[in-house]
């Protein structure tokens, strides 16, 4: 096969282009860890989470702004969870409006996203 | 060095002396003539807005173009707790300063020295108070009458003795029976009543009230609500939303006294965001107007009684509130404008002579101040309607601009009649965002009600910044426009000695040219600035005092979008920071 050397360059840079379409494609992270969550608790999280929390922790929990990024917190499940009913101002407590089975699927979420 | 000559010694000692003096004779109250007056009476600073004109002007001029580089600290306060900064308006009468910290405190001090009077701290149902988003925040309070106001974050109003601080009443005005809210705006005294705004535009509830309250009594007297409250409101809200729809004025409005009318801004609808993007007329979660919600209200002062209103964002789709409580008075060829700036950058100029009949404000012209924006493409001047609304329904979207915090945020702009200018602030940033299909909650339960997922981004191509402009208030034509790397927050002020004051972002605090925008001095106060600014003499020497301090949902973007100094900037400091030559 007669290849020239611009068509060589050509096919590898479109290869690469495709080894980064795959990545692209990828799962977002926070897709990931709502699926564990949604099949273990039947619900919606990330439909939680932005309903209820987007407003001061963005990116479903990975980006810092008002709130702190959420992803890779040093807390433990408890302490999370902890955090979510009795809040900590500016963050206010949810244990009034949240069930405590959507606490828990918060916090779970919350953990299982990852650390960067 | 400088000389002094006798005459200037002398002529400063008999201005000290007669200062003195007349404070001496005037502590004695701020009565409903001298809060009408305001305007004419520069050495005192007697409301939220400097006067019912709302120019947040000072006439004073002993600081002044020329001499401002002399401009030092005098002295400073730091009040006992600050979490979320200061994000107050000091007030100050016949030499003495009054101003409010986070979660209730309020602090009487001496103008000239900083000693302190007396000092007052609120008893918070923090159960109540820390089921919302507002706590801890206080923007201020209103002095009248021998008595200082201020509302809490658990939904009272207070009315204290101006001389001890002594409680005179203390009422629960907001129940928790509509969804829990609580005030974080200051009052304002109108008549023989004191106004105020309920916060609440972001959870499930119910009716975002404004009240006036008995001066002396602390009774409701009348209470305007912002969603629900009417036939109108209620045909507005497809499914009887309004019972969730959120609502409020959490920021100060204004009085005209021309037509004897309160004006009041009005928060946005819950959920912020709506699935049914294009549709929203007939589906989704607030299908409808959403009225009065991210519109200008104005109120009979007597009754609360609506007279007129204008919606300038019909079904708010990005949280571009109205609740900015800036309300501007111009009076030209014999016409009575209303000017009132909105959160998606947009000016609005009312005809404040047309008031009545429940109908619907004259707009004169309508003009956009923000400069990056996508979310419409314009406003109509002749209408105040907007053009070519980009929705927002369920699904991602990327780049849209500005974000969530709006190219103007609550704290005020400045009129200075000297120069015939407006100053303002923009902000210019962006987002990307997920809305979502957010499940409906209970009725008046007052949730976090949201329905979208963001990033904050800047706008492509370029960083997010800011800018103060001053431009002709009518027409919107810019004189002068200063940028700023990082968009200030804070309210500004003009004075009579041609200077323009920017508490800004990073901590740094300017004084511009009022003629050019050119930057004839500065100070690092160390920490961003999140509240008012404001000036007033006491001993005869003019101070201009300044709120510092860092910390809220807008500021919150400002780590993930510059770095240093942001993400190490504290929330949970402040300080009143005194200058004078
Ligand atoms: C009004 C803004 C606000 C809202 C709404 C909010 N938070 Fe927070 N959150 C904060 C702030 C601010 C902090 C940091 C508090 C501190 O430690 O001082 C925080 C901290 C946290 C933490 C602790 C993180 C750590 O590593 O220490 C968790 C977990 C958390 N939030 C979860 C949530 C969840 C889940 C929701 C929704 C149910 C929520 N938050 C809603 C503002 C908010």
């Amino acid at each position: 096969m007669n290849v020239s050397r611009s068509t060589r360059t050509a096919l590898v840079v479109a290869m690469i282009a495709g080894l980064f379409s795959i990545s692209g494609l990828a799962q977002d992270p926070t897709d990931e860890a709502a699926a564990k969550i949604d099949e273990k608790f039947g619900g919606n999280i990330k439909k939680l989470f932005a309903t209820r929390c987007s407003w001061c922790h963005q990116g479903y929990g990975m980006k810092q702004a008002d709130g702190p990024k959420l992803a890779g917190t040093s807390k433990s499940l408890a302490q999370v969870m902890a955090q979510i009913m009795n809040g900590k101002t500016p963050m206010p407590g949810f244990k009034n409006q949240l069930k405590f089975e959507e606490v828990q699927a918060l916090a779970e979420y919350i953990k299982a996203l990852p650390a960067d | 060095m400088k000389r002094w000559t006798y005459t200037g010694v002398a002529k400063a000692l008999s201005a000290a002396a007669f200062l003195g003096f007349a404070s001496q004779a005037m502590t004695a109250d701020v009565t409903w003539d001298r809060l009408m007056n305001a305007d004419k009476d520069a050495n005192n600073w007697l409301m939220y807005h400097q006067s019912f004109k709302g120019w947040h002007y000072s006439g004073l001029d002993q600081v002044n173009a020329d001499n401002v580089k002399n401009l030092h600290v005098a002295w400073m306060h730091t009040p006992a707790a600050s979490k979320r900064g200061i994000q107050s308006f000091p007030l100050a009468v016949d030499g003495v300063l009054y101003y409010t910290s986070s979660s209730g405190q309020v602090w009487a001090l001496d103008g000239a020295s900083g000693a302190v009077i007396w000092r007052y701290q609120a008893k918070i149902d923090t159960e109540r108070s820390e089921g919302t988003f507002y706590n801890p925040y206080n923007r201020g309070l209103a002095i009248g009458y021998g008595k200082v106001y201020i509302g809490t974050v658990d939904g009272r109003m207070v009315a204290l003795d101006a001389k001890t601080g002594k409680v005179v009443w203390d009422n629960t005005i907001l129940s928790v029976e509509k969804g829990n809210k609580g005030f974080t705006g200051a009052p304002v005294i109108v008549k023989d009543k004191v106004i105020i705004g309920s916060n609440g535009g972001e959870l499930s509830g119910c009716c975002g009230p404004i009240f006036a309250v008995n001066a002396q009594t602390g009774e409701v007297a009348w209470q305007f609500d912002t969603i629900g409250g009417d036939e109108r409101s209620r045909q507005s809200w497809g499914n009887d939303s309004w019972k969730i729809g959120g609502g409020g004025g959490w920021m100060t409005g204004s009085y005209d006294p021309k037509s004897n009318t309160v004006w009041w801004g009005t928060a946005n609808p819950a959920p912020d965001y709506d699935y049914a993007g294009a549709n929203w007329k007939t589906e989704g979660p607030r299908s409808g107007d959403n009225m009065y919600s991210s519109s200008v209200v104005v109120l009979d002062a007597d009754s609360g009684e609506l007279k007129s209103y204008f919606q300038e964002m019909p079904h708010d789709a990005w949280d571009f509130d109205s609740a900015v409580g800036e309300f501007v008075t111009l009076d030209k060829g014999g016409k009575h404008y209303m000017l009132h700036p909105n959160k998606g950058g947009i000016i609005f100029v009312y005809n404040a002579d047309q008031v009545g009949g429940g109908n619907q404000l004259k707009v004169e012209n309508a003009y956009m101040l923000g400069e990056t924006y996508n979310y419409i493409k314009g406003v109509d001047p002749k209408t105040g309607q907007l053009i070519g609304r980009r929705e927002l329904p369920e699904g991602k979207h990327a780049n849209v601009c500005p974000a969530i915090d709006g190219a103007i945020s609550w704290n005020t702009g400045t009129f200075n009649p000297g120069t015939g200018l407006y100053y303002k602030v923009g902000q210019e940033w962006c987002f990307d965002i997920e809305v979502v299909k957010a499940d409906r909650p209970a009725d008046f339960s007052g949730q976090a009600y949201f329905g979208a997922s963001w990033t904050a981004t800047h706008p492509q191509g370029k960083k997010a910044y800011g800018h103060v402009t001053g431009r002709d208030p009518l027409s919107g034509k810019i004189k002068w426009r200063t940028e700023f790397k990082y968009p200030p927050l804070a309210s500004l002020m003009s004075t009579k000695g041609n200077l323009v004051f920017v508490p800004g972002a990073d901590g740094k605090f300017t004084a511009l040219d009022a003629r050019t925008g050119k930057e004839l001095w500065s100070h690092n106060n160390g920490i961003g600035h999140h509240g008012g600014v404001i000036s007033y003499m006491a001993g005869g020497k003019q101070y201009i005092a300044v709120v510092t301090g860092w910390g809220s949902h807008v500021s919150g973007n400002y780590g993930p979008l510059y770095g240093h100094p942001f993400t190490e900037m504290p929330t949970d400091a402040g300080q009143l920071v005194v200058f004078a030559l």
